[in-house]
Formats: structure tokens, C-alpha cells, sequence
């Protein structure tokens, strides 16, 4: 194996291990923010993570600007949009899970 | 792949269509049916780009034209299931916008979208009526109300 | 078993689930959500069978526009479906596994998924692709050539060939002559055997209606092979979105733009929206306009472009948007796209050609001549859309402050 498909491979297993405990997360976690938290936060990472492993095996320059790209857009507009339903669901009244019961 | 192997892909197409029907039929809730219609729709969509597939084709852009170097030889898949289902999800997506504008008119008229409920008002209006003697069918009930809305 | 059955085997098994759950789960809402999850793995699955426009489309669609209207219905509707007392519809349960056995039965005589040998992978389409496209700038790509097929001939039918084009007497007047063919007034010349298809015709343009010099075949057959289709299409998105208007534009009254919660006070919702708007526009611009070199095309760019509005409607408020767009310029845009598209086959005939014969545009070099056709196309279609989708956005959304 040549050496840039060693460094996909690596990025690609990592990303996908940081997507699987995401969703582990999103089951086990007690609310809704907490879940989103597991979601939001390894999602933006994964992608990040895989689309770069992408850029290692792509032979195409232009390609590989795009796929940074879209890294580089999903690394900004991800946590937004974790932002966005976590503020709906604040001004919507849901108060987080604490260890004493809902407050 | 041989065999019930070589066909799974239209049998997923077949209970996805039938999920969407049993929905269709078993749900009372409009915007229950009006998606259900949605993933029947999609199970026509399936079978569709099942057809185009063809052993080791690859997506129908010809790159020998950009780029003569990079020579394709190997098949490609058919295009023209493609075309027909990408027109059709943009006109499901027009269908389904038209029918949530149906729902919402239907919930401004009766207060309900389940649809048990819409029956036995309309059964229970067109009892009404018939007591009293004045409509018996459609048509005379469309008249009576335009009359109705008439005179006042 | 190779990977992409594999893989396949256990996406088609992740869509079928979640079809069962949009059914089941009782709060629309949820059902709403997993429609858009249920479009993201149908798009997968698209992928999966090589069809990046489909996926493309439904990914734009199926997991965007479709789930932003579900939702913004809800809000008036309710989201919650009534309790039903008994959760399995027996007759509705029958009835569905006796035509679903049928229609397996049915499928028993099919093909098998991929079959080379498949009656659709033989008929008109794939012989008059191989036989045009896979030629173009002399580079075969599919098949062989026909026996005795001269390439020099057929190079130049095709203006990006660099180098000299052969003189041809006959070529000062190919224009009257083919018309005069078309005509059925002067008789064709002697067929040459080598011509795959040696109808009367012009002679620049390849012998048929596949219009072969654009990459992507979908774009060309949706565009050019099917252009009628595509336009009647883009009418029926139309209707809708004069559907819409009907159903639900009422007269506006006063404090019909009551603005609900807006989220233009939050910091990073306004920042960051500003930021991206800008790309989202330019991407769905490039993709209607690369549509005829990669996947992409008037459909789903017009999607795109429409998201960007939505976006801005949704975090800047509808009173915001319709400063940029105002409503009557949206609905004149809808009804422009569709003019675009049936002006461009009108300017074609009015060349000389058939109608939406887009070589006609650019008669010394048809290849161009049927690209520019296109993207005018494209254009067409990608702002009826784009203007429907924010017409049935705007409409849903108004009903709320009413």
C-alpha cells in the first residue's frame, strides 16, 4: 500500500469510530441536549476527518479543493446548525436533565 | 449473484411501495397519508434506477470527452431511468406541497385532518340535511350552498 | 457477495426501516424528521446504483425543501396524530400482502439486479449512445466502431477537434440543402454505408436527437432526447406553485408580516447565515450551469438556490425576504422560467430547426450550439423551480400569521 492510502485508511477508521461513538451516544444519553451534544460535536470532527482521508487518494487537484472545501463549509455550518435546533428547543421551554429530576 | 440474489433489489421495492400503501390505507391522518404516498412513491423510484444498473457501468458522464486521457472503457449505466425519476421527485415534491395546501385548507374548514372523523362529519351533515328534506344528492347539495351563499 | 451488494444489501435494509418507522411513530413530527433521514439514505442508496443525479436531486428535495414543508404545515396542523385504539389494520394488512405477493410474483420474471443481457440495456437509448457520444473527439469509449465507420468523417461533426476541418464543397450550402431534405424537395444523397444513421438531416449535426457532445448523458437525454418531457415537467412545478398561490394567498390585511420568533438576534445564527448565503447561491448557480458536464442541472441547482431564500426567510424573518424578493417579482420569475425554456425551442425553430433543436444556435459548431441550448435550458428550468420552492415556502409560512 502506498503511503497516502496508509493515511486514508487511518483518517477514514478514525472518522468512522468517532461517527459510531456519536451514535452511541445519541442512544445511551439521558435528553435532548445531551444527545445533540453527542451528535453535533462528533459529526463535525467524522466529517471533517473522513473528507480529508478522501483528499489523500484523490488524484485530481481540483477534487481535492473541493472536498476541502466542503470540509472547511461543514466545519463551520455544523456546529451552527447544532446551535440553531439547541436554541429552538431553549426558547421552546425544554430545560435540561439534571440528576435530580427536570428542574 | 444468482438466483433470489440476483432480484432482492425489486423486492424491496415491492415492500417499500407496500409500506407506503398499507399507510395510505390503514392511517387516518392526512399528513400520515400524504407521506405514506411519498415512500410509495419512492419504491417506484427504486425499482426504476434498479433497472439502469448494469454489472461494473459506472455513473453515464463521459469523461472521455473532457478528458482524453482518461480513458473509460467499461460500460456505463443507462441514463434514461435517471432522467425520468429526477424529473420525477421534483413533481413529487410539487405534489406533496400541493397536498399539504389541501390539508391546511381542509384543517381551516372542519378543525381535523383525520379522516374517520371528516367522514362522519360529512355524514353527519348530509343526515342533517336530508331530515329537513332539502338535499338528497351532490349535485343539489353544490346548488343549495351556492343558493345559500346566494341570499346571504 | 462483493462490497456494493453489500453495502447495498444493508442501506436498502436501513431504508426499509425507517419506511416502517415514518409509518408507525405516532408524532408527525418525528414521522417528518424521518422523512428527510429516510431522502438522505435514499440518496445513499442512489449513489450506491451510480445515479448522481437522482441522488443529488433527492438529496436537495427529499431532505430539504420536502422536510422544511412537512414542518411548516405542522405548525398549523398539529403534531400529533389522533390515538387510534387498534395499531394494526387488519384489512389494510391483507390487502397490502396479497398485491405486494403479486407483484413479487411479477418480479420473478425479471432480470437479475445488474444484468448485462436486461432488455432496457439493448433497446434505442444505449445503441444510439454508443453510437454518437462514445465516438466524440474520436475517442471511442463504449464500443467499437461500426465496420467501416470513418472517423475523419465523423470528427468533424465535432468542433472541439483542433486542426484544420476537411473542406467539404458541399459545405457552403449544407444549410438550404438539409432543409430542403427536411422538405422531402431534393433526395438524399446516395446513403454512405459508413453513416450510422444517414437520414436527411444537416450534416454538421450528429444524425440524431441525442445531441451527444455533452458529457453528462442525463443532462443531454433530459434536455434534449426528452426535452419535451422536461418542459411539461417544469410546467406541472409551475401549476403547483400557482396551486399554491390559489389555496392559500389570501388578501393581505394589515400586520399580515406579524414577525414570529426571529432568530436574527442571535449572533452566530446571523453571522453565519450571512457567510454561507453567499456560497450557497454560487453553488447553485454552478451546478445549473455544469449540468451538462457533471451531475448537476436546472433541478437541483434551482433547489439549492431556492434553500439560500429559505434560509434567509427563516433566520431574518419574512418581511426581511420579501424586501429582497417581493412576491409579485417571485411570481413573474415562475412563470419566466417556463418562458425561457419554450423561447429556446421557439428560437430554435425559428433557425430553421425543430423545435428545442439546439445545434441550430450555433450552425458552424453544433457542439457548442447544443451546450449553450442547454444551459439556456437549465436556466429555465432552475429558476421555475427555484421561484415555486419559494413561492410554496412563502405560501405555507404566511398561512401562519393569518
Amino acid at each position: 500500500m502506498h503511503w497516502n492510502e496508509v493515511v486514508c485508511t487511518v483518517l477514514l477508521a478514525l472518522g468512522c469510530v468517532i461517527n459510531f461513538s456519536g451514535s452511541y451516544g445519541v442512544l445511551k444519553f439521558p435528553d435532548f441536549y445531551a444527545r445533540l451534544h453527542a451528535a453535533g460535536k462528533t459529526d463535525s470532527l467524522a466529517q471533517v476527518l473522513i473528507l480529508l482521508g478522501l483528499v489523500f487518494v484523490t488524484p485530481d487537484v481540483l477534487t481535492k479543493i473541493k472536498l476541502m472545501l466542503v470540509a472547511f463549509i461543514l466545519l463551520i455550518v455544523a456546529p451552527t446548525a447544532t446551535f440553531a435546533i439547541t436554541k429552538a428547543a431553549h426558547l421552546d421551554g425544554l430545560r435540561p436533565w439534571t440528576r435530580g429530576g427536570r428542574q | 449473484m444468482t438466483g433470489a440474489l440476483g432480484i432482492y433489489n425489486y423486492w424491496i421495492y415491492v415492500l417499500l411501495m407496500m409500506i407506503g400503501l398499507y399507510g395510505v390505507i390503514a392511517k387516518p391522518n392526512l399528513i400520515k397519508q400524504a407521506i405514506a404516498l411519498g415512500l410509495f412513491q419512492t419504491g417506484i423510484f427504486l425499482y426504476y434506477i434498479s433497472m439502469a444498473v448494469i454489472d461494473g457501468g459506472t455513473a453515464p458522464v463521459w469523461t472521455t470527452i473532457l478528458d482524453g486521457a482518461q480513458k473509460y472503457e467499461g460500460p456505463y449505466d443507462n441514463p434514461l431511468p435517471h432522467v425520468l425519476i429526477l424529473t420525477a421527485i421534483v413533481v413529487s415534491v410539487s405534489v406533496l406541497a400541493v397536498a399539504l395546501a389541501l390539508i391546511i385548507n381542509i384543517k381551516r374548514t372542519y378543525g381535523t385532518i383525520e379522516y374517520d372523523e371528516l367522514e362522519a362529519m360529512d355524514q353527519a351533515d348530509k343526515r342533517a340535511d336530508y331530515q329537513r328534506g332539502q338535499v338528497v344528492d351532490a349535485a343539489d347539495d353544490v346548488e343549495h350552498r351556492l343558493e345559500g351563499h346566494h341570499h346571504a | 457477495m462483493n462490497a456494493v451488494v453489500l453495502i447495498d444489501t444493508l442501506l436498502l435494509l436501513l431504508v426499509t426501516a425507517t419506511a416502517v418507522a415514518i409509518v408507525e411513530v405516532r408524532s408527525l413530527y418525528a414521522s417528518s424528521i424521518l422523512t428527510g433521514i429516510y431522502s438522505l439514505l435514499m440518496a445513499l442508496v442512489w449513489v450506491n446504483m451510480h445515479s448522481m443525479d437522482v441522488s443529488f436531486t433527492e438529496a436537495a428535495v427529499g431532505g430539504g425543501i420536502s422536510t422544511i414543508l412537512l414542518i411548516g404545515t405542522l405548525v398549523h396542523v398539529g403534531r400529533e396524530e389522533k390515538p387510534i385504539k387498534k395499531r394494526l389494520h387488519v384489512p389494510a394488512l391483507v390487502f397490502t400482502a396479497l398485491t405486494g405477493a403479486a407483484l413479487i410474483y411479477g418480479t420473478l420474471d425479471m432480470p437479475r439486479f445488474g444484468d448485462p443481457a436486461a432488455p432496457i440495456h439493448h433497446y434505442r437509448v444505449p445503441e444510439m449512445m454508443a453510437q454518437t457520444v462514445g465516438f466524440v473527439n474520436g475517442t471511442p469509449g463504449k464500443q467499437k466502431p461500426p465496420e467501416g465507420f470513418d472517423l475523419e468523417r465523423y470528427r468533424r461533426f465535432d468542433g472541439r477537434v483542433t486542426g484544420p476541418i476537411p473542406a467539404d464543397p458541399t459545405d457552403t450550402a449544407w444549410r438550404e440543402k438539409s432543409i430542403l431534405q427536411t422538405e422531402g424537395l431534393i433526395v438524399p444523397q446516395v446513403r454512405a454505408a459508413h453513416e450510422p444513421h444517414a437520414e436527411p438531416g444537416h450534416h454538421l449535426h450528429p444524425p440524431d436527437d441525442f445531441n451527444g457532445h455533452v458529457p453528462n448523458s442525463v443532462t443531454s437525454l433530459l434536455a434534449a432526447y426528452r426535452g419535451y418531457d422536461t418542459m411539461f415537467e417544469t410546467t406541472v412545478i409551475f401549476t403547483a406553485g400557482v396551486s399554491l398561490i390559489l389555496l392559500l394567498r389570501r388578501p393581505r390585511r394589515e400586520g399580515y408580516l406579524q414577525p414570529g420568533a426571529v432568530m436574527s438576534d442571535q449572533v452566530i445564527l446571523r453571522v453565519v447565515t450571512k457567510l454561507s448565503i453567499p456560497f450557497i447561491l454560487i453553488f447553485g448557480f454552478y451546478v445549473i450551469t455544469h449540468g451538462e458536464l457533471g451531475p448537476g442541472g436546472g433541478f437541483q441547482g434551482g433547489v439549492v438556490l431556492a434553500t439560500a431564500f429559505i434560509l434567509y426567510a427563516l433566520i431574518f424573518g419574512r418581511a426581511a425576504l420579501y424586501r429582497v424578493v417581493p412576491p409579485p417579482v417571485s411570481d413573474m420569475l415562475t412563470g419566466l422560467g417556463v418562458l425561457i425554456y419554450s423561447g429556446t425551442g421557439a428560437v430554435c425553430m425559428l433557425l430553421g430547426g425543430k423545435f428545442l433543436d439546439y445545434s441550430m444556435l450555433n450552425p458552424e459548431l453544433p457542439g457548442d450550439g447544443e451546450s449553450l441550448g442547454m444551459t439556456l435550458v437549465e436556466y429555465g428550468v432552475g429558476i421555475t423551480v427555484s421561484m415555486v420552492m419559494l413561492t410554496i415556502f412563502n405560501q405555507l409560512a404566511e398561512e401562519r400569521s393569518t
